[in-house]
């Protein structure tokens, strides 16, 4: 009965392609290739490669929409668990742009930008953002235990708190530390998640220093609605659903969605215990999780513009296990956020935009009986509302933008001094110019000028971030040279923290700052036929940090922090092959980053930053399954300024994952196997905080789409 | 065996083991072989705690740029301060990884490492060759392990007054200075620092005494066989005081005022000078014998700065011919890098800097 069903069922299919340009065959990055008539949608990269995925067999037309360029429709053929790859070419548009083509996530189709869209999501079977970017080129996460544990994100040696990321636009980051905590966002609520790497502050304020995250939750137009359920090694489990709607009235489509995920780990796990602290196995305790989360948005397209509204439930509650060599057993986090947000944007050439938003965030942190020292209950209050609004206008031959982007918070803790802030202001304008040229016949030229002004009512003065960036596209190859200014503000914490005996705040510091980073790139355009292609990426890239906040103890041993000058170069490579006449391909990818100080007391690698982290992966797919092996590398780090010794080792990871994506009807269903460090390698990042070692995560996701055609007004 | 035999073993092996420290420093001792017998001209080794840098650095006092470094390991609880030295090992407490490196200096590694429960480990001191005291800074008592006891755990404990910092060894006492602070609040002085002495065999107090000042930061045996214990006093300007305490009767039997503000460091050499460091003026030197400063405070021994300021000094000691090693911790705010400087015996002229890794705060300086 089982086989006959098996046999009876269709396997989905992939569509993978590269989108180019008709004239000169460079690579166009961030083409929407969608299937009409259904739910299926993917972008192209940076070397315009595409991967459709989960489609059941059958023939589709897709349309392939991307900036400056004009619209196509081809028509192709799935076969039953077949790869199809399909080259798009497009043809350069000339007097007018739609717009809403032009306020497409230009962002996205920065070189180097890496994008993860719902499919990619799906099939990663990773529980949160801060594994799903774990093993990129030139990100390194640093997570604090088993799954749920916190997590942060350093992109080319920078610290957590240099990298902004934003959560439907909103800064994730927390207010007190300025890190964000990647573990707290569950990918079951995602859409999409962008990162891009370099200063960024030009486009996105303070904090992107080092990079920005973009992650977009689930949004109304998914088409689909899907459950998901997930069992795994430490006692995870998690059950998420998504339900979506869309109906046509007189005055457009409203389309609606509604995800639901709740997650547990028990997260108690057996790891070995530092000769310092006696050697041996010992059992992590206190590390479990329980997430809940939930987010709805809804939008109104009609013709004179959208509308639409979003809304997010956030709680995390979970044991804070200490370190190995001073456990906490009975200490505990609560995160609560709320967000909503509403705005809207007209059709037209001159596109306007504009969102209010406002979040409450709170925080606990208490232990009765810690293992030294006095017990302790804190609280953070967070409440901000804010506005972010734009407008844009395309041109032939380019397009132009500006926007501002105003927050105000009010806020209380019982982390901060008696006499901290309890308020901050933030505004922030930019305005971004971006052209399309074509040069010397076959080379197309794209170059952004952009600049950003920020004000904080905690600092003084006016942060000026300006960025300029130009890419030479050719068929083979592409060359992108950008450079530009960043700054970062000191957190609360670095400031107002309360002070403790062997801590002190610095009410002194100034901001940080990137002034003149630059960075070179060469694209080698995913290049090839049927039977094998082939392309890489690698970028060059100095950017010095004036004023990097360093933690150091005084001559008391009393650790405050402070501003250094720190060096930083570094380079990121990619590469990738493919076999598409069999399913195969190959993926890697080599950072290397010197972030050392210019202090002659503080020498060296700045400390936790590996110089050296490497991936790479296999992955082979058949008509029933995709397998995928992959392995990932992180270099020895310094743990002590100054000095080369006390090193935490290097170590390589390897995991696994098969998933069997099946399509009966209009039903899909994956089933997923990953097993994370395959090996029981047991490694860590920081020390004092392992790695549980071996973990297996079984999931089934089911998804059912939209039986009827969008039918709403179409413009594009 | 019954206490009274087992206390005059102890007694024996620790004269015994004097005996053998006296010898060592002889010049005509037979060296140690290798690295820890020095150079031709000179068999001294310097010890210097690295405290941020997690480590034991030694180096040759005849050539400096001879040297060994043990790592501690990566914790960022590691975080050691003081060391004590008998024979060829060297214990380091390890701060707030509450355990104590028992390093072999010979091969230059960690050989064991001894824990308690919880707490921060911080003075330590050998009663003999063998028998090793920590201090549990937090857990307000100490411990005694024996280098080849089979368990890694501080079991054999003894309550003392809060916060004991600094254990000297004397005869057949152990001398625990506890600064009496109120670590559940502020660290602020719950009342004058307190000196216990305790039975080292049945780890009992035999009895206490105040220091007469509060925040004792350190003391030693000085050449009379009196205890020299350093009342800190408050943070930061505040002049510290010497008591000078009879171990045996445990009396203060003097007190000598104003040896430098904030105080925190003293050593006394075989000629009774005492070398007095803090972290705001360097080094004063203080003659036990006539109780009279061949450097006061308002002269101290120091590195000065191009404004004539004084970098100031976690530690200091003598070698041999008199010459001082004197521990800078270095200042990354000011960029100024971390040093042993040395000061020439007499005149206390600056007469080198010696590089020795990250965050330097204690030093001995021996012969093996």
């Amino acid at each position: 009965m089982l086989a006959s069903a098996r046999a009876a069922a269709q396997v989905t299919t992939e569509v993978r392609g590269r989108v180019t340009v008709a004239a000169t065959a460079a690579a166009v990055s961030g083409a929407r290739v969608q299937v009409l008539n259904g739910t299926t949608s993917a972008r192209s990269e940076v070397d315009g490669a595409f991967v459709l995925r989960g489609l059941p067999p059958g023939t589709y037309e897709l349309r392939v929409t991307a900036l400056g360029f004009i619209e196509r429709r081809l028509t192709v053929v799935a076969e039953n668990g077949r790869s199809v790859w399909l080259p798009v070419t497009l043809n350069a548009l000339s007097p007018t742009l739609n717009a809403l083509i032009v306020r497409a996530r230009a962002d996205t189709q920065a070189p180097g930008a890496l994008v993860w869209d719902r499919a990619r999501i799906d099939s990663s079977g990773r529980r949160d953002v801060g594994e799903l970017l774990q093993d990129q080129p030139g990100i390194t996460v640093v997570r604090r235990g088993a799954a749920g544990a916190a997590s942060s994100v350093s992109i080319r040696g920078s610290a957590a708190g240099e990298v902004l990321v934003l959560l439907d636009g909103v800064p994730l980051n927390g207010l007190l530390t300025g890190d964000a905590d990647l573990s707290q966002v569950a990918l079951a609520t995602v859409d999409r998640v962008t990162v891009l790497t370099g200063a960024q502050s030009a486009r996105y304020g303070g904090q992107a220093l080092a990079g920005v995250i973009l992650i977009e939750t689930r949004r109304s137009d998914d088409r689909e609605s899907s459950a998901r359920l997930v069992s795994g090694s430490w006692g995870e489990r998690s059950a998420s659903m998504t339900l979506n709607d869309a109906r046509t009235l007189t005055v457009g489509e409203i389309q609606s969605a509604i995800t639901g995920d709740l997650q547990s780990v028990g997260g108690d796990f057996r790891y070995a215990v530092p000769a310092v602290r006696g050697g041996g196995t010992a059992t992590r305790r206190n590390a479990d999780v329980r997430d809940a989360n939930v987010t709805a948005s809804a939008s109104l397209d009609g013709a004179a513009g959208t509308l639409h509204a979003r809304g997010q439930l956030q709680s995390t509650e979970r044991g804070m296990p200490g370190s190995i060599v001073q456990p906490a057993f009975a200490a505990r986090e609560h995160e609560g956020r709320q967000s909503v947000g509403a705005g809207g944007e007209t059709h037209g050439a001159v596109v306007w935009s504009g969102e209010v938003h406002a979040e409450h965030q709170r925080s606990t942190f208490s232990d009765p009986a810690p293992t030294t020292g006095p017990g302790y209950d804190d609280r953070v209050d967070v409440s901000s509302t804010g506005f972010i609004g734009g407008v844009a206008r395309a041109r032939a031959g380019g397009e132009v933008a500006a926007g501002i982007d105003a927050r105000l918070l009010d806020f209380t803790s019982t982390l901060l001094a008696p006499g901290a802030p309890r308020s901050q202001r933030l505004f922030g304008s930019w305005a971004q110019m971006r052209f399309l040229r074509r040069a010397f016949g076959d080379i197309a030229l794209d170059g952004v000028a952009s600049g950003r002004a920020d004000w904080n009512s905690l600092l003084s003065g006016t942060a000026v971030s300006p960025r300029v960036a130009l890419t030479a596209s050719g068929a083979v190859l592409a060359l992108s040279v950008s450079g530009g200014a960043a700054y970062n503000p000191p957190s609360l914490a670095d400031q107002f923290f309360h002070e403790g005996v062997l801590a002190r705040p610095n009410p002194d510091l100034k901001p940080e700052r990137v002034s003149h980073e630059l960075e070179a790139r060469v694209t080698i355009h995913d290049t090839g036929g049927d039977a094998i292609r082939a392309g890489g990426d690698v970028a060059v890239y100095r950017a010095d940090i004036h004023g990097m906040i360093i933690w150091v103890p005084d001559y008391r041993f009393v650790w405050s922090p402070s501003n250094f000058d720190v060096h930083r170069t570094g380079w990121d490579a990619t590469a990738h092959v493919a076999l598409p006449s069999v399913g195969a391909e190959a993926r890697g990818s080599v950072s290397r980053v010197d972030v050392t100080y210019a202090n002659p007391v503080l020498t060296g690698q700045v400390v936790y930053r590996p110089r050296t982290t490497a991936s790479a992966t296999v992955a082979l797919s058949r008509a029933f399954a995709r397998f995928e092996l992959s392995g990932r590398y992180v270099g020895a780090r310094r743990s002590v300024a100054g000095s080369s010794l006390n090193l935490l080792g290097a170590y390589g990871l390897a995991d696994a994952r098969v998933v069997a994506p099946m399509t009966v009807g209009h039903w899909v269903a994956d089933i997923w196997l990953g097993v994370d460090d395959l090996l029981d390698r047991q490694a860590a990042m920081l020390p004092d905080y392992p790695y549980p070692g071996r973990t297996w995560r079984l999931g089934l996701r089911l998804g059912r789409a939209f039986d009827r055609a969008p039918t709403g007004i179409q413009h594009s | 065996m019954d206490r009274q035999t087992r206390r005059v073993l102890v007694a024996l092996a620790t004269s015994l083991g004097a005996l053998t420290a006296c010898s060592s420093d002889s010049a005509t001792a037979p060296r140690a072989a290798g690295f820890l017998g020095g150079t031709a001209n000179n068999a001294q080794i310097g010890l210097v705690v690295n405290s941020t840098g997690q480590s034991l650095t030694l180096f040759q006092l005849g050539d400096t740029t001879q040297r060994r470094q043990v790592p501690f390991g990566a914790s960022t609880l590691i975080t050691p301060t003081t060391l004590s030295v008998r024979a060829h090992l060297a214990a380091v407490p390890l701060g707030d990884a509450a355990s104590v490196a028992l390093v072999d200096l010979d091969a230059a590694s960690v050989k064991r490492t001894f824990l308690f429960a919880n707490g921060n480990a911080t003075g330590s001191a050998f009663y003999d060759d063998t028998t090793v005291f920590v201090a549990n800074y937090l857990g307000n008592y100490i411990g005694r392990v024996t280098v080849r006891q089979a368990t890694d755990s501080i079991r054999d404990t003894v309550r003392v007054t809060a916060t004991p910092g600094t254990i000297v060894a004397s005869n057949s006492r152990i001398l625990v200075l506890s600064q009496n602070l109120n670590t559940a609040g502020d660290y602020s002085p719950l009342g004058n620092s307190v000196v216990t002495a305790i039975d080292p065999i049945t780890l009992t107090v035999l009895g206490s005494v105040g220091t007469g000042g509060t925040n004792a930061q350190d003391a030693t045996m000085g050449i009379d066989g009196k205890l020299y214990v350093l009342n800190t006093g408050p943070c930061c300007s505040t002049a510290s005081s010497l008591a000078i305490i009879n171990p045996t009767t445990l009396q203060v039997e003097a007190t000598i005022p104003n040896v430098g503000p904030y105080a925190g460091s003293i050593h006394i050499d075989r000629n009774g000078l005492a070398y007095i460091s803090g972290f705001f003026f360097g080094t004063t030197v203080l003659d036990t014998k006539t109780r009279q400063f061949v450097r006061g405070p308002d002269n101290p021994i120091c590195a000065k700065l191009p404004d004539g300021t004084c970098r100031g000094a976690f530690d200091a000691t003598a070698a041999a011919n008199g010459d001082l090693y004197q521990v800078f911790f270095g200042s990354p705010k000011q960029n100024l890098a971390p040093y042993i400087f040395v000061f020439h015996a007499g005149t206390f002229a600056l007469a080198d800097s010696i590089s020795a890794g990250a965050g330097p705060s204690a030093i001995e300086v021996r012969t093996f």
